[in-house]
């Protein structure tokens, strides 16, 4: 039963999942460390009572096959043993956690949110060239509808409310292409502004037309930083339905400067090319994660 | 989390080094048309999407349930950031 979590909150959060992987994660790789960091991220296999089989912390296949091999074997052996498996009692207390992908917009707008250097950025490591990152930017509803003109018009306009716009520019807009990355600050936008445009009307279907631009700055220090960008794209709304059905924007331009785990170096203040990609995500379940600073949207 | 593409693909690697060669003597794309050819390059690749091939549920409580129900193992992908998002 493959799943991916994320393991600062495993760590150490007290939620009923929380605990049983403090329990296993410590028979692994990294158990009992602290330095150089604490960290217990890696691959596990484990029973569903939360009993330890193997684990690694690898991208090798090898390695991982042979821990998978380690695993099954482990497996076999515990298959008799009555707390292998997940009791009733944790069954039930695992049903009651609450998750932020509890609040994921069924009935609003979802987008994948992709990162990549363009062309011209500077590469201090072998694997910068290919580096890219992906998150998700949620909707409520009403969000949606907002990013809407109001008139069946050709040529009616919205202009994106500050809100959205900026919660955009502040939290999806970093640059996090080769790590995590904080969320900008309210007081490091200097422009978020976005609208959009009734090109045409086919039946049920507005096609729009989408532009913009937005720039922060986080001034000071060693952590100086920002990101300036155009945006451009399309999107198709169903008027009846009043849901988007198709939506591609994209956000081209220059950021500089660097935080702790975005492995960004050499001349910190020069700017270099970055985009961003914002499209529809699928609805399936490896697309319900929620955003990276969901906690910040305030939900 | 570092997202690489993790097949050595030489003929992949010399098309998208002539790719990004051609689109940096272009100027900047400010209009609809040019659009399709910026979300080509930033937006994931097949070979970059591999790991999705994988069912991965996204919640280790659930999974754990689910492995109950049907006799199984369960296989963890724990890291900073949720692997399926931002890492």
């Amino acid at each position: 039963m493959p799943v991916a979590d994320e393991v600062f909150r495993l760590q150490s959060k007290k939620a009923p999942d929380c605990l049983l992987f403090q329990r296993f994660c410590e028979e692994g790789h990294y158990g009992g460390r602290t330095v150089p960091t604490n960290t217990r991220q890696g691959i596990y296999a484990v029973t569903s009572g939360g009993k330890f089989l193997a684990s690694c912390n690898t991208r090798r296949a090898r390695e991982v096959q042979r821990m998978l091999e380690r695993a099954l074997t482990k497996w076999k052996q515990l298959q008799e043993s009555p707390d292998a498996e997940l009791s009733d009692a944790d069954a039930k207390s695992l049903s009651r956690v609450h998750r932020y992908e509890d609040r994921y917009p069924e009935d609003g707008l979802v987008l994948q949110v992709v990162s990549r250097d363009l062309p011209g950025a500077l590469e201090l490591g072998w694997w910068h060239k290919t580096a890219w990152n992906l998150d998700y930017a949620w909707f409520k509803k009403h969000e949606a509808e907002a990013l809407v003109p109001e008139k069946p018009e050709i040529g009616a306009r919205r202009e994106v409310p500050k809100r959205l716009a900026e919660r955009l520019v502040r939290f999806h807009l970093v640059d996090n292409v080769r790590g995590q990355t904080p969320a900008f600050e309210a007081a490091d936008v200097k422009t978020a502004r976005m609208s959009t445009k009734l090109a045409s009307i086919d039946g049920d279907l507005w096609k729009l037309e989408i532009e913009g631009t937005t720039a922060t700055n986080h001034e000071g220090g060693p952590w100086a930083r920002g990101v300036e960008t155009k945006l451009v794209g399309r999107a198709t709304w169903n008027a009846k339905r009043k849901s988007f059905v198709a939506f591609e924007l994209l956000a081209r331009g220059k950021r500089w400067g660097r935080t702790r785990y975005n492995s960004r170096g050499g001349d910190v203040t020069k700017k270099e090319p970055i985009g961003f990609a914002l499209v529809l995500a699928p609805r399936d379940a490896g697309c319900r994660v929620a955003p990276a600073a969901i906690w910040r949207y305030r939900w | 989390m570092i997202r690489v593409m993790t097949t050595t693909r030489p003929v992949a690697a010399l098309a998208l080094c002539l790719c990004a060669a051609s689109l940096a003597a272009q100027t900047t794309p400010e209009t609809q048309s040019e659009l399709d050819t910026w979300l080509a390059y930033v937006l994931p690749k097949p070979d970059e999407l591999a790991w999705r091939k994988i069912p991965w549920r996204y919640e280790l409580g659930t999974a754990l349930v689910e492995a109950k129900q049907q006799n199984k193992p369960v296989l963890l992908w724990a890291m900073n950031g949720h692997p399926l998002g931002c890492t």
